[in-house]
């Protein structure tokens, strides 16, 4: 049993290292999976801002991991056609990721305020229901958007450029994405530790209080999930460019599904408990779905278990003062 | 110029076919207790919810400081100045007691906003947050969780909270509910203390706590004001007597 600092410093050397080892035993493979647990994490500690200390579940952020996606999908697929992108817009596209970057974090959040306005005027499981719908509405178009591969998906070819830095190489790769996860968990764990942090958990345990005190929880929940849809947005960037390939099902509901477990998984509440969820969530599609195609049936075994015995996830039963 | 704080004119509320309050019309003093006495469902509560915005009124205004407050919402009627405690203390079970009010004092000061500025190094905010803690004496749980105080402790909690807004009124809602003796004489204290702040809208079914308290009395029955008065009116008026008092007062 160690203290949760600890425990988080042990998962980012366990990360740091994994690509060197891999490479060292020649497992390029690995780098490859890993970059995707570091990925997952980072949409996983998106969610988990509103789901765990805002008390928001959405059951929606495909919607946000999927235009990350299409947007890194269709200005690269453009960039690489030389095709101009709209009749009405004179714009290539573009191959540079931090402009890429850019314009996905500015429109998830632009597409998140529109989500959350409409849906933080619900609450328990309309809110869910609401989430899903609106992630529902974008699969389904982007399902029926044939210009950019429709059911089919898009490919990319090859990844975007970022300066200095080859991205086609797995370990470069690698680092840009957990640099990425760096920041957010750097950038959050200021804000949790903020006024705006103080007052958006509490806003998840009683709203009445905050109104009383003159705060409107309206205001904070919406912030808040313009930040949350914004990093998970910026993950599925990252995604499109890991596998040079975007598809409708970033945007389905299994993939909101997928993240949301990743967070129940490792541990509510807790800054890196989506990374621990990543981490097992990986190994246990690697593992289990080598011998079982229905592996996520074990899957399922655990989270209830975890849920009855468990409930503050992976993460607690490694610390010493686990909150239940 | 008035002394007026809060003037309630002609407030109106009915629940399908229950009116829970009917034209109601009432004046809060500075530097007075003004007690809201009345049978349970007099719609006292209701009225405290109309007052603080939780409520939407059918007819009728609500005036602060001689500006209309009636149709802002709760957390607008709270930032010009109107600060509460609950039936029930509803106060953040899961936040150590100095969070209550760091909390409190964050709503008070509008920095929600702050992302940057870590509030456990805040050592202003702190020493503020522990001033009003020494006022209801729980400097001393400062550090543990809300939910593990007793029943009193939360109550003081609540009043600390309502007392750190440095409001323009304050409205308490049964704070002395439940509370043993010494309790009820520090929280007594503490009004009296606190009313020369802000005057104190206060509901208690304590009649002993209520006349050794208020400066003025209003008595509610089936919605509608029907008396108010100096305690000593009040305690001589006979439908009062008849609907409420008794004759023991």
């Amino acid at each position: 049993m160690i203290k949760e600092e600890k425990l988080n410093l042990i998962i980012l050397l366990v990360l740091f290292v994994i690509p060197f080892l891999a490479y060292l035993f020649n497992e390029p493979y690995l780098t490859t999976l890993t970059t995707k647990i570091v990925i997952l994490s980072i949409a996983g500690i998106g969610l988990n801002f509103i789901l765990g200390y805002g008390g928001l579940v959405s059951f929606g952020h495909a919607a946000f991991f999927g235009i990350g996606g299409y947007v890194t999908g269709i200005l690269a697929s453009h960039a690489q056609n030389s095709e101009q992108m709209f009749f009405f817009l004179q714009f290539d596209g573009s191959n540079q990721i931090l402009f890429i970057w850019l314009i996905s974090i500015i429109i998830c959040s632009f597409i998140a305020l529109l989500i959350g306005y409409f849906s933080l005027r619900t609450s328990g499981v309309y809110f869910i229901m609401i989430t899903l719908a609106f992630a529902q509405m974008l699969y389904y178009f982007s399902i029926s958007w044939p210009a950019y591969g429709g059911e089919d998906g898009l490919s990319i070819y090859v990844r975007n450029v970022f300066p200095f830095f080859n991205t086609m190489n797995p370990i470069n790769f690698y680092f840009i994405c957990f640099t990425w996860l760096l920041i957010f968990l750097t950038i959050l764990k200021i804000i949790l530790n903020s006024s705006f942090g103080l007052v958006l958990k509490a806003c998840k345990e009683n709203e009445e209080r905050v109104k009383s005190i003159g705060i409107n929880p309206f205001k904070i929940k919406l912030i808040s999930f313009v930040f949350s849809g914004a990093i998970t947005g910026l993950a599925g960037s990252l995604y499109t460019d890991l596998n040079r390939f975007v598809s409708p099902s970033v945007l389905s509901w299994q993939m909101s599904g997928e993240i949301m477990v990743l967070v129940i998984l490792g541990g509510v509440a807790r800054l890196y408990g989506p990374i621990l969820g990543a981490v097992f969530y990986i190994i246990l599609e690697q593992t289990l779905g080598g011998i079982s195609e229905n592996w996520q049936f074990w899957l399922g075994l655990i989270i209830i278990l975890e849920v009855l015995y468990a409930r503050a996830g992976i993460m607690s039963l490694f610390l010493k003062d686990s909150k239940s | 110029m008035t002394d007026t704080i809060l003037k309630i004119d002609n407030l109106s509320k009915g629940f399908h076919a229950v009116r829970a309050c009917e034209n109601i019309s009432l004046e809060i003093n500075k530097n007075e207790v003004h007690a809201l006495i009345g049978p349970n469902g007099a719609g006292k509560s209701t009225l405290i919810k109309l007052i603080t915005g939780f409520l939407e009124q059918e007819y009728g205004k609500i005036f602060l400081d001689n500006k209309e407050i009636s149709y802002l919402t709760p957390e607008e009627r709270a930032q010009k100045g109107i600060a509460r405690s609950f039936q029930v203390s509803s106060i953040i079970n899961n936040f150590s007691v100095v969070q209550n009010i760091k909390l409190a004092l964050i709503g008070k000061n509008k920095n929600y906003l702050d992302f940057l500025t870590n509030i456990n190094l805040n050592k202003k905010l702190l020493k503020e947050a522990f001033y009003y803690l020494e006022e209801v004496g729980l400097n001393k749980k400062a550090n543990e969780l809300a939910s593990s105080l007793s029943h009193g402790e939360k109550r003081k909690l609540e009043i600390c909270i309502a007392i750190s807004m440095a409001p323009k009124i304050f409205l308490f809602d049964e704070p002395m509910a439940g509370l043993d003796g010494e309790s009820s004489e520090l929280i007594l204290q503490l009004f009296k203390k606190i009313k020369k702040r802000a005057p104190i809208l206060l509901i208690e079914h304590d009649m002993d706590t209520v006349f050794s308290l208020a400066d003025r009395v209003s008595v509610l029955d089936y919605g509608k004001v029907i008396a108010t008065g100096t305690v000593s009116e009040i305690k001589k008026n006979n439908t009062v007597k008849k609907v409420y008092l008794g004759t023991e007062h």
